[in-house]
């Protein structure tokens, strides 16, 4: 005894035992799928049914009303099975409806002028590979961030050699209508089995069909995670890219990036803190094997994930670590140096004393006719500490600007103490780099007329070298300070409490111990209420931060 | 190489199935267990399942049309019938047949 199930076909219904039913239903499944995408899908397989109707119909009489397996085999056996289809009517119906040709990425031996990595990019994706080499042309001159792509390409990507392998260089073409038409097949295959399934109930398969429904959908779902993990590694792809420009950029390019006034370069920031260009030039490559190299090889990674090569990389990321940890036998070594060169500080002190005629008041600006420095902000490249690497069309040299201390006198002369002051290697050297520091000033009666910068020689290099003027004045004494010694007061207090850059443009008395206000009392004392408020606002501003 | 030789095979014989198919209508009306029939007595076919999708081209490209048929047994068929742009067809792969078996045969013989 065998159970059977009804089914009808092009209006016939017919008593079909169950395992020839899964049978018939797989085959007619293949079928379906077979001509997915042919145009007249619906029209073929509706003969095709039509045909089995005939064959089975034959099949049955009075005496035998069922359709067993073998009648079904007899069937598939007269119509065929799907891949028989495809070798009898020609191979270029499979070229035309289905889409499982890999393309993979080679190198076009037949079509190159370095490596060939242009000429398979341009079969790749079916262009013109002379515009992909302009592209590449183009990007070898952006800090030669082409050459270093075009040699990671050339390592990784093999060269097509055989004529399958060349077929599958140029395979079927990749763009988004192929992919949405992969996605829509999914789909339809997902939709086809649902409705299988669905018109499977009434042999009360509930179990089976959910189960069925839900490793379709989850085949799905991983096909759509699939899809987004490789937009997602593309994204990856152009961020490396766009690091690996900027990382070139910084190594090799003497541009410079302005950010608002302060001028940015990298490369002739680090230059400063060399003494030979030998040093310089490790430095440079140690960087390079430190930063790039890493993500070269990030980038190498992503493409064999994105281009499906198929390429040992045991040789790849051996080097890429070799040369990694070499950067760093050559960096450390660097740096030390580079730490010990400014380990010791050293000053070259000097001091000028002058008496004043009470009642007199002290005048102290600075010089705004400073002639050696051309005032163009341009020219000032990069800013250490408080010196500035400055270069104009005549010369280039570092210069800074000093720092000024108010103090009260001990006795009744008023006193200029000039600090110069350096790091260097040793003590000895330190000491000649501060006495190096070219400085100047002039007290002319009762004003007192300073540099806003001081000088440093060419061949001294950055060596943090600062000025500092501690100018002690006799107490009860009146002080102008005037408006342009704006941020170069620093550690001055006076009776208001107010910072250093507030108290310029006005007159003060030198008290017992610090400056006192004379003139403006109620504003600059509002000031400070202000200055006060807002500092006290700032640090709340500051809790709520942090909370 | 024996890719490319399948692929050329498969090519030609596409073509002359679809020159057997036309010729075999032209003999008069037939529904496709007929023409199967006849194309697997020449032995150019194993399966029917290959003669569908060909019809079906035939059909969409205006070579032929149909109509249905009432039939004693089992569910009605399909009668094909070749129109005036198919005899047309027809008559050109003839004569293009015919060049190819000469040219062939001279080469071959020889």
């Amino acid at each position: 005894m065998k159970k059977t199930t009804n089914i009808h076909l092009s209006g016939i219904i017919f008593n079909i035992e169950e395992d020839a039913y899964e049978k018939l239903s797989h085959y007619l499944k293949s079928i379906e799928t077979h001509f997915s995408n042919h145009t007249g899908k619906k029209e073929i397989l509706e003969d095709i049914e039509n045909r089995i109707a005939e064959i089975l119909s034959s099949k049955v009489s009075n005496y035998k009303q069922v359709i067993t397996l073998e009648d079904v085999n007899e069937v598939i056996q007269t119509l065929g099975e799907v891949d028989q289809f495809e070798t009898e009517s020609g191979q270029s119906e499979k070229q035309e409806y289905s889409t499982t040709i890999k393309k993979r990425f080679y190198r076009n031996p037949d079509d190159k002028i370095i490596g060939g990595v242009c000429g398979g990019i341009a079969a790749y994706f079916d262009i013109d590979p002379l515009w992909i080499r302009l592209a590449w042309a183009i990007a070898f001159f952006v800090f030669g961030t082409g050459l270093f792509v075009y040699i990671l390409l050339w390592i990784i990507i093999p060269e097509a050699q055989t004529p399958s392998q060349k077929l599958e260089m140029r395979g079927e073409q990749i763009n988004l209508s192929n992919i949405s038409k992969g996605i829509t097949e999914d789909l339809n295959q997902l939709k086809n089995k649902a409705s299988n399934e669905f018109s499977n109930l009434s042999s009360n398969k509930f179990i089976a069909f959910f189960q069925s429904l839900f490793s379709e959908v989850l085949q799905f779902i991983i096909k759509i995670i699939k899809w987004s993990a490789k937009a997602l590694a593309i994204f990856v792809f152009f961020i490396c890219l766009f690091i690996l420009v900027v990382l070139l950029a910084s190594i090799f390019g003497e541009t410079s990036v302005y950010i608002s006034t302060q001028v940015f370069n990298a490369s002739l920031m680090t230059s400063q803190f060399f003494d030979t260009t030998f040093q310089y030039i490790a430095f440079k490559i140690a960087v390079f094997l430190i930063l790039v190299v890493p993500i070269l090889y990030l980038l190498s990674l992503l493409i064999k994930l994105l281009f499906n090569i198929k390429k040992n990389f045991k040789y790849i990321s051996f080097t890429a670590l070799v040369l990694w940890i070499s950067g760093w036998f050559i960096f450390v070594p660097i740096i030390i140096q580079i730490v010990d060169r400014y380990s010791e500080k050293s000053y070259s002190k000097s001091a000028i004393a002058k008496y004043i005629i009470p009642n007199k008041t002290i005048y102290i600006k600075m010089n705004e006719t400073y002639e050696d420095v051309n005032m163009d902000e341009k020219n000032f490249k990069i800013k250490l500490s408080n010196v500035f690497y400055y270069s104009s069309d005549a010369s280039s040299k570092n210069i800074g600007y000093p720092s000024v201390i108010l103090r009260k006198s001990k006795d009744d002369s008023l006193r200029i103490n000039i600090i110069h002051s350096a790091l260097a290697e040793t003590p000895k050297q330190a000491k000649k780099y501060a006495q190096n520091i070219q400085y100047s000033f002039s007290i002319n009666d009762s004003i007192i007329e300073l540099n806003p910068f001081f000088n440093i020689p060419k061949e001294d290099q950055f060596h943090f070298q600062r000025v500092k003027l501690i100018i002690e004045i006799p107490s009860n004494r009146y002080v102008y300070l005037s408006k342009n010694m704006k941020h170069f007061l620093i550690d001055t207090e006076n009776n208001l409490n107010l910072d250093e850059d507030e108290i310029v443009g006005n007159k003060w008395l030198m008290g017992i111990d610090q400056l006192q206000c004379v003139e403006n009392c109620e504003e600059y004392k509002a000031k400070s209420y202000q200055s006060k408020i807002n500092k006290i606002k700032d640090e709340n501003d500051e809790e709520e931060d942090g909370e | 190489m024996n890719d490319k030789i399948e692929n050329t095979q498969s090519q030609m014989r596409k073509g002359i199935l679809e020159m057997c198919i036309l010729s075999i209508l032209e003999k008069g009306d037939a529904y496709p267990t007929e023409i199967i029939e006849e194309l697997k007595d020449a032995k150019l076919i194993v399966v029917e399942g290959t003669l569908y999708p060909l019809l079906n081209r035939l059909k969409d490209a205006g070579y032929l049309n149909y109509q249905w048929k009432e039939s004693t047994q089992g569910p009605p068929r399909k009668y094909y019938k070749i129109t005036p742009e198919g005899k047309k067809l027809l008559k050109e792969l003839k004569e293009n047949w015919e060049d190819i078996v000469k040219s062939v045969n001279k080469i071959i013989k020889k």
